[in-house]
């Protein structure tokens, strides 16, 4: 399938490891033009040398400002942006007792007003260009509440609104805003929380941990980042036109919502 | 993207027109060999000589169409096992078969009613069960149901479609979860307003009821989502393509709106 993406530049925050570096790999692969952005500069220049053409822009999406200069800087580097993939953010267990208020802000702060900051920065130059992809990635924990994710629930339900809304409001520029949801899926970050979950939660090992990841998966196991980047691939594509204000789960069947 | 579907073999339920033929078409060029069925023998033959000559890589013999009504089982069977019988697999199933019935709860009769949940939920579920064995025995399958969103954007004069897609949604994520286990992946899509025959009925439909002339009520359908267009069997195809694909695998009981922003729900 011809997904229409050559020479398109994509712009995929939280791009220097995980989910976002293998989302930025498959559009780079695809034909993009990528440029990542994340806080930890030699994390992204180890990631963004591993991508043939990537360009690697630090910045905290937290920061009004540097997200103003990262939109700034990859105009001025690429000339145009047709794909945002708003993936920065990380998932904040806890209950409500073990979540201090400031630690909810932040979370707030990168995953939904960062993705609003992202976007305010970017349509100007979409609309310009005769329209653009907008992709945020949300974890199911804002479909699937779980114990020990208040935070990560309240958040991601938030994004939720946030991609419909927003689809709305720019459907008739012809951007397209939609959202991939991802849910077990094997990745610094849930290695992390694996050990954290064994840690502090369950007194259970991390082997005896994983051995029942797969168990609650209907598919039986956990998949992959390339997973997901091949879902915001398709999402982005000149395929996907007619696809607005949408989410597509990819996460083995976890999420049990019928609608 | 290398969808991974050369030498598939895909069986697709009303596919003699509109989205069920588009999605034919796209897996062809896909390199998938097909099997489509229709209730009209006419029609399908059309469709199967459309097909087989329209497909850039295809030869006429990748292309079968055995006319079938899905709410009958032993032709459901029938098509099943002609399809097995010809390729020698079956590895994609795509649910299209079914027709949109409009009325309130009061214009609609228990007969409308029966026939709307006979030709979805029934039909989809005898077909699905019928790939079942074969799909396990090859450890294998990819289902995709059409489901229009009658489900998730109920209307009044919608009243049999809106239930009947409300079944087909549970039908999808409860048979996902059973069947998940033998990797076969079950999905919906959820178009609404695309451009097919049926749309141009429910235009004729407006036109009748509404006195009005066919730009006015053609504009009613375009203007209907946020994109400000209705969309093309082509585009459904081509997500349902993405879903039965390789690059689809850990993509289980989702069902996928594709509908220029029409629906309404946060979550959908």
């Amino acid at each position: 399938m011809d997904l229409g993406l050559t020479n398109k530049v994509a712009l995929i925050t939280g791009g220097s490891s995980g989910i976002g570096l293998a989302v930025a790999a498959k559009l780079a692969a695809e034909g993009c033009k990528v440029a990542i952005a994340g806080r930890n500069k030699t994390k992204l220049a180890v990631a963004a040398a591993g991508i043939p053409g990537a360009k690697a822009f630090s910045g905290d999406v937290r920061e009004p400002a540097q997200v103003a200069r990262l939109v700034d800087d990859v105009i001025a580097a690429f000339g145009r942006i047709d794909i945002v993939v708003s993936n920065a953010g990380t998932h904040l267990p806890g209950r409500m007792e073990d979540v201090e208020t400031s630690a909810l802000l932040r979370h707030i702060e990168t995953k939904v007003i960062g993705a609003w900051e992202l976007a305010k920065c970017v349509t100007p130059h979409m609309r310009k260009q005769g329209g653009g992809r907008f992709i945020v990635i949300i974890g199911q924990a804002g479909k699937v509440p779980q114990a020990n994710g208040i935070a990560s629930t309240i958040s991601n339900a938030a994004q939720h609104a946030f991609v419909k809304s927003l689809s709305d409001d720019l459907a008739k520029d012809n951007i397209l805003v939609n959202a991939v949801c991802p849910s077990r899926i094997k990745s610094p970050l849930t290695e992390a929380l694996g050990h954290l979950y064994n840690e502090v939660y369950y007194g259970r090992s991390l082997e005896q941990q994983e051995s029942k990841w797969g168990a609650e998966v209907p598919l039986g196991r956990w998949g992959t980042p390339d997973d997901i980047a091949n879902a915001v691939a398709f999402i982005a594509s000149e395929r996907a036109a007619f696809i607005v204000g949408a989410n597509i789960d990819v996460d083995g069947g976890h999420q049990r919502m019928i609608f | 993207m290398d969808l991974g579907l050369r030498g598939k073999v895909a069986l697709i339920t009303g596919a003699s027109r509109g989205i069920g033929k588009a999605v034919a078409q796209t897996l062809i060029n896909e390199g998938c060999r097909v099997a489509i069925c229709a209730r009209d023998a006419e029609r399908l033959r059309a469709a199967v000589s459309d097909l087989s000559h329209g497909a850039n890589n295809s030869q006429p013999n990748d292309v079968i169409g055995v006319p079938t009504d899905v709410t009958d089982e032993a032709a459901v069977q029938h098509f099943v096992a002609t399809a097995h019988k010809t390729f020698g697999r079956i590895d994609i199933l795509v649910n299209n078969a079914g027709t949109h019935l409009r009325g309130t709860v009061d214009t609609t009769t228990l007969d409308i009613l029966n026939r709307q949940l006979r030709d979805k939920v029934f039909g989809f579920f005898a077909m699905i069960q019928a790939v079942l064995p074969i799909m396990r025995s090859q450890k294998d399958g990819r289902i995709v149901n059409v489901i229009g969103q009658a489900a998730r954007h109920p209307h009044p004069d919608r009243f049999p479609s809106g239930v009947t897609n409300a079944a087909c949604m549970a039908l999808t994520k409860s048979v996902a979860d059973a069947v998940a286990r033998d990797n076969i992946r079950v999905n919906a899509v959820c178009p609404q307003y695309i451009e097919s025959e049926l749309l141009a009925s429910l235009i004729d439909k407006e036109m009748r009821e509404r006195n009005v002339d066919r730009a006015t009520a053609s504009a009613g359908f375009s203007r209907a989502n946020p994109l400000g267009r209705t969309g093309t069997p082509e585009e459904v195809a081509d997500l349902v393509s993405f879903l039965v694909s390789d690059s689809a695998n850990f993509v289980a009981g989702s069902a996928v709106s594709i509908d220029g922003g029409y629906h309404r729900y946060v979550f959908g």
